[in-house]
């Protein structure tokens, strides 16, 4: 039974996943009630474990050799071992509850008549620190110590082990944050606006809960009548209920082909937008809110703009020149309908 | 010369799934990538572990993050470098919960936003015994399994390992699996 082919063939493709659901569901049957192919998947399994590792193995010592290569991003991570790290952390929270007493004594004593702008329920916003320049300097990567895919690399078996006795030191750092030129973000990775500290995560400044607490559907009054709208009624109808009832993936799926169709329809990319809004596809919204943006009817590219600027404060920091801009030239536009809530959410920012 | 450092994300997904050194220079990309180890280091010395954990879960989630594109794992929503950053936020749990001491964690505490990073490391005995077997099948063999798990053609086997033609390179392939699977039978930790 073995040494069949085919059957050796099967169970590779059980184990890969490339069976049909038919293959798949006749084959298990077959396996529950044959102890003798349950033994050969499983020794194909554990062969397939063993696969991988000699694949692991091989990377693991072309990580070694890619090592020379490293350039650490400079003043990336913090240098102390997590003892100190947990000394300068209780420093840093000493710090701030000074800092905190002092602001609530200045206000209690000196001013409270700035209330007027806490009227709407959102988190308390604290300003982000300036950022220092910007000192990114890029890997230099070593193309030379690539290796021919067939050489093999010894490996302990403990491969951790091995890693932590030949890695050189780790890099060398002076403070514990990264440089976050606001002026660099939006050519930055995702990763690094998700992990960036002062973000929401971190708790000092809720984006999110701002652009929930500006963001309202009366303003924007996306899934009203088919009235002006070049898309065929049944489409338009169909993603309307969806958007009514929260469907908003079923929006889009809907919109999608239809605005191929019809790129220029304006009721239909309105609403494409708001459902990728809903559906916390920002950069695309904001792909559809900046062509709204300059469309020639004020109405449609006015909502646009306030829209776009919401849809940009849920991609802060990342977004924050871009945001800036427009919440500027929506506040600078005479009698542009969200002059006033424009200067206000920059009052709060 | 074309510059190497400027792969975007679809030529790094596309190179390492369909790999040979296009693979390989892929993954050097990325593990130089500058700001994605500090990322990882970083998380992990904010959530409990010291400089040599953090350097491991980097180098580890490399050679995770390289089996789930090669296994069509990553659907590309997200990109690559977020989905690195979760594949080690959740390779960190694991270790975390592994080693017993925290063992009140969930999932949403790796805080990732991406799909789903599962990763699943070799680790201990089974490792260890998995890495006894293949020293034992000898170093031709383990160069043409790697090539073969690396899903190289057997044209390309052949004219790696000096074949005739592919179709010897299938029944050594074979022979050398056969090998493979024979000596991790005779030990018995793998009939439990």
């Amino acid at each position: 039974m073995r040494q069949d082919p085919r059957l050796f063939d099967t169970i590779e493709n059980y184990l890969r996943g490339d069976l049909t659901i038919e293959e798949r569901i006749a084959f298990e049957r077959v396996l529950a009630h044959d102890a003798e192919l349950a033994g050969l998947v499983q020794e194909h399994r554990h062969e397939r474990r063993a696969l991988e590792l000699l694949v692991e193995q091989d990377l693991q010592a072309k990580m070694k050799l890619w090592e020379s290569g490293y350039q650490a991003v400079p003043s990336a991570i913090p240098s102390a071992p997590p003892l100190q790290r947990t000394r300068s952390i209780n420093l840093w929270r000493m710090g701030i509850a000074a800092a905190l007493a002092l602001a609530f004594g200045a206000w209690w004593f000196f001013g409270r008549e700035n209330t007027a702008t806490d009227e709407l329920p959102i988190a308390k916003v604290e300003k982000p620190a300036p950022k220092p320049p910007s000192t990114v300097r890029p890997a230099k990567p070593n193309l030379n110590t690539r290796t021919a895919p067939t050489q093999t690399q010894p490996v302990d078996d403990d491969d951790n082990q091995a890693i932590a006795a030949t890695e050189p030191a780790p890099p060398k750092v002076d403070a514990p944050v990264r440089p976050t030129d606001p002026t660099l973000q939006k050519d930055r990775d995702p990763l690094e606006d998700a992990l960036e500290p002062g973000t929401a995560a971190r708790g000092t400044l809720d984006y999110r809960q701002l652009s929930q607490t500006y963001y309202r559907d009366s303003d924007f009054q996306v899934q009203n009548s088919s009235k002006g709208t070049g898309l065929e009624s049944s489409i338009w109808d169909q993603a309307s209920k969806n958007y009514r009832s929260g469907d908003y993936s079923d929006v889009i799926t809907t919109l999608k082909p239809a605005l191929k169709l019809q790129p220029n329809d304006i009721k239909g990319k309105e609403m494409m937008a708001h459902a990728l809004y809903k559906n916390r596809n920002y950069d695309e919204a904001a792909k559809y809110f900046r062509e709204l943006a300059r469309v020639s009817d004020r109405t449609v590219s006015q909502r646009a703009e306030w829209a776009l600027a919401l849809t940009l404060l849920n991609r802060m920091p990342a977004r924050q020149n871009e945001l800036n801009r427009v919440l500027t030239e929506i506040e600078n536009t005479p009698g542009h309908a969200f002059a006033a809530k424009a200067k206000e959410l920059k009052a709060k920012m | 010369m074309t510059d190497k450092t400027t792969w975007k994300d679809d030529v790094l997904i596309a190179a390492i799934q369909n790999g040979g050194a296009a693979r390989e220079e892929a993954l050097r990309q990325l593990y130089l990538r500058p700001g994605l180890r500090e990322t990882v280091i970083r998380h992990v010395l904010d959530h409990g572990g010291a400089f040599d954990d953090a350097r491991d879960v980097f180098q580890d989630t490399l050679v995770l993050f390289d089996r789930n594109l090669r296994e069509g794992r990553f659907e590309g929503r997200s990109a690559l470098s977020t989905y690195f950053v979760a594949i080690a936020k959740w390779h960190w749990l694991t270790l975390r919960r592994q080693r017993g001491r925290y063992g009140n964690l969930e999932e949403h505490h790796y805080e990732g936003t991406v799909e789903s990073p599962e990763a699943d490391a070799l680790r201990g005995e089974e490792r260890t015994l998995l890495a006894e077997a293949l020293t034992q099948i000898g170093e031709r063999c383990k160069a043409l399994l790697r090539l073969y798990q690396l899903e190289y053609s057997m044209d390309e086997i052949a004219t790696t390992m000096g074949y005739s033609g592919a179709d010897v390179a299938k029944k050594e392939a074979y022979r050398c699996r056969m090998k493979l699977r024979e000596t991790l039978e005779k030990n018995p930790y793998w009939k439990r």
